[in-house]
């Protein structure tokens, strides 16, 4: 196995990137192709060409016999299959290392800009608040405390085209492996070639192990194939789900049995903040929402709580233990840093909500005019 | 052949590479330094005892493999790859050179950190610029002439199935069968192949400095 240290060494690194089925196809790769190759096939094959005898005196009409039957070996070509099979995931791999080295030339301009904006003193706080706002809603490809990628608009393309030119070289490999050898190796082979004086038996050596081997690789490739088709299937499912969540949380449809659902996901991007006054005066529908109003407003906070917790939840669900996949737009930053960043469609919820929680939304006697 | 060594010091100039040269590494560790080791050899392994002659002749056989043969295609690959990756030890030594200097500098008085000397990628600007310049310059002079030194020697890049051999003590012409010769085919067309691409990428990667250091200088 040291000769396919180099190969191992850089899949080693995508591992780390890859998802929970990723993860379990290069194990595949590793165990199951890689080392078989290297240890049990390659001693198979290794006098293959020795021990091809054909049944002639003729010189060279073995050569030319053995090289009709076999034009290119079995351990080769699943070592060319092996190679080409993992190329595409070196390509993601060195799209995610450049996504990181971006990352962190941009945390390090901005450690510095930070640097520089407390040299100079003056309104610092709400400078600050805008940078963490920026850095918040900016769609980044580190999670710091994971250490890993997350995949996110051009980076989760390279890794699903990677898949997908990955599932056609498999393919590719077993077609082309049925089209020169069909499936089983015969025993007698029968050449017709010069300089050979006629037909003339020739006999491959070792063909029933020869036989397990080739139905083991090609059991393995088919495998393979499955697990790239599973993985494309759980990344298209996701995304289709997502948009689905998505335009199903613009119309304003209710949903009170969620609110109750329980469990905390964590939001680093979210967050309810106080209701501001002059967010009032631009509801959309024209109505005066007055926050100031003590039931409506605690009722109100409550329910957007819930809701923040939903969302959450339903971006968190499906994750793997490895991967975030998440397919987040980011949220419109207020042109003044000072005021809180609002969910797009907040006011349309709190409307929605308001009907689940019973509340009026019309305007009343004590409420502030304004 | 002990390629770990090689892949040890590559990996080190590998750091201050351009991203380019970095896919030119990993292409050269893996489409070829692995396939030579590999599957290459493999392949190439039984090329003298499987290479017959209709001939009883003694010696006739020695005479014309060495006749076809003169250096095999294995070692001229191998001796490639190794000329191909020697500029880059000049970047190497550049770079070792300059932390040197910091660190002469370090040990005069003036305050640099020692850690920072060590794990600081050092950019590619001023003289590092022409080592690196004229490295990626020389690679592909080398991989040119190995190109076309395979294609002068072996009369194009197919591997014949027959060859007919008059030297001497052969009596007369005599057909000699050169073993496995399809593969061989499909195997020297694949690095050469290789060898191109590498070629482009070098290409790619002298462009992209060169421009990267003409807008440096409008900029001025």
């Amino acid at each position: 196995m040291g000769e396919w240290s180099f190969l191992g060494d850089f899949l080693e690194k995508v591992h780390k990137h890859s998802t929970v089925v990723g993860k379990v196809w290069l194990t595949v790769l590793f165990i199951f192709r890689m080392l078989v190759l290297g240890t049990a096939a390659e001693s198979s094959w290794g006098d293959e060409q020795s021990d091809f005898m054909c049944d002639t005196q003729q010189p060279g009409c073995e050569n030319v016999c053995y090289d009709k039957a076999f034009p290119i070996s079995h351990v080769r070509f699943w070592v060319l299959q092996i190679i080409f099979v993992s190329t595409p995931s070196l390509v993601y791999m060195g799209h995610a290392m450049h996504t990181v080295r971006m990352e962190e030339k941009r945390k390090m301009k901005e450690a510095e800009m930070e640097a520089r904006e407390n040299k100079n003193g003056g309104d610092t706080y709400y400078q600050q608040k805008c940078s963490v706002a920026e850095k918040e809603t900016k769609l980044s490809g580190w999670d710091e405390a994971g250490g890993q990628i997350i995949l996110r608009g051009s980076l989760l393309n390279t890794y699903v085209y990677s898949i997908l030119i990955r599932t056609a070289m498999e393919v590719a490999f077993i077609v082309g492996q049925y089209v020169l050898y069909g499936i089983f190796l015969e025993t007698l082979y029968i050449c017709q070639r010069a300089p050979c004086p006629h037909p003339v038996n020739c006999y491959v050596s070792r063909p029933t192990e020869k036989n397990v081997f080739i139905v083991f690789m090609l059991a393995v490739a088919v495998l393979s194939l499955f697990l790239s088709l599973a993985e494309l299937y759980h990344l298209g499912w996701k995304k289709a789900k997502e948009r689905c969540s998505r335009s199903y949380k613009a119309s304003p449809s209710t949903a009170p049995g969620r609110l109750e659902s329980a469990p905390q996901a964590e939001r680093a991007q979210m967050y309810t903040p106080p209701p501001d006054f002059n967010q009032c005066l631009s509801s959309p529908n024209g109505k005066f929402i007055s926050p100031f109003s003590n039931k409506m407003a605690s009722q109100q906070n409550t329910a957007n709580f819930a809701t923040e917790r939903v969302h959450g939840q339903e971006d968190a669900a499906g994750e793997g233990p490895f991967m975030k996949s998440s397919y987040v737009e980011s949220p419109e930053v207020a042109s003044e840093c000072a005021a809180p960043a609002f969910p797009e469609n907040y006011f349309n919820e709190k409307r929605r909500l308001s009907k689940a929680s019973r509340a009026s939304s019309k305007a009343r006697s004590d409420d502030l005019s304004v | 052949m002990d390629w770990g060594t090689l892949q040890g010091v590559l990996g080190g100039v590998n750091k201050h590479s351009t991203s380019i040269g970095k896919i030119w590494l990993t292409v050269l560790f893996i489409f070829r330094i692995m396939i030579l080791v590999v599957a290459a050899e493999r392949v190439w392994g039984d090329e003298q005892d499987d290479f017959v002659c209709n001939t009883l002749q003694p010696g006739c056989r020695n005479v014309c493999y060495d006749h076809f043969f003169p250096i095999s295609h294995i070692r001229l690959w191998a001796l490639q790859l190794i000329f191909v990756s020697t500029p880059a030890l000049l970047v190497a030594m550049h770079v070792a050179y300059t932390r040197h200097e910091k660190k002469r500098r370090l040990r005069n008085g003036e305050k640099i950190d020692i850690e920072e000397i060590k794990n600081q990628r050092i950019h590619i600007r001023g003289p590092l610029w022409w080592t690196y310049t004229s490295s990626i310059f020389f690679r592909i002079v080398f991989e040119a002439v190995f190109m076309y030194v395979f294609y002068y020697m072996y009369d194009g890049y197919q591997m014949p199935r027959l060859v007919k051999c008059d030297a001497w003590p052969c009596p007369n012409t005599v057909d000699c069968f050169v073993s496995r010769p399809t593969e061989k085919t499909t195997f020297t067309i694949f690095m050469l192949a290789v060898s191109g691409i590498c070629m482009m990428l070098n290409l790619a990667e002298l462009c992209y400095l060169v421009i990267k250091v003409c807008t440096k200088e409008s900029r001025k």
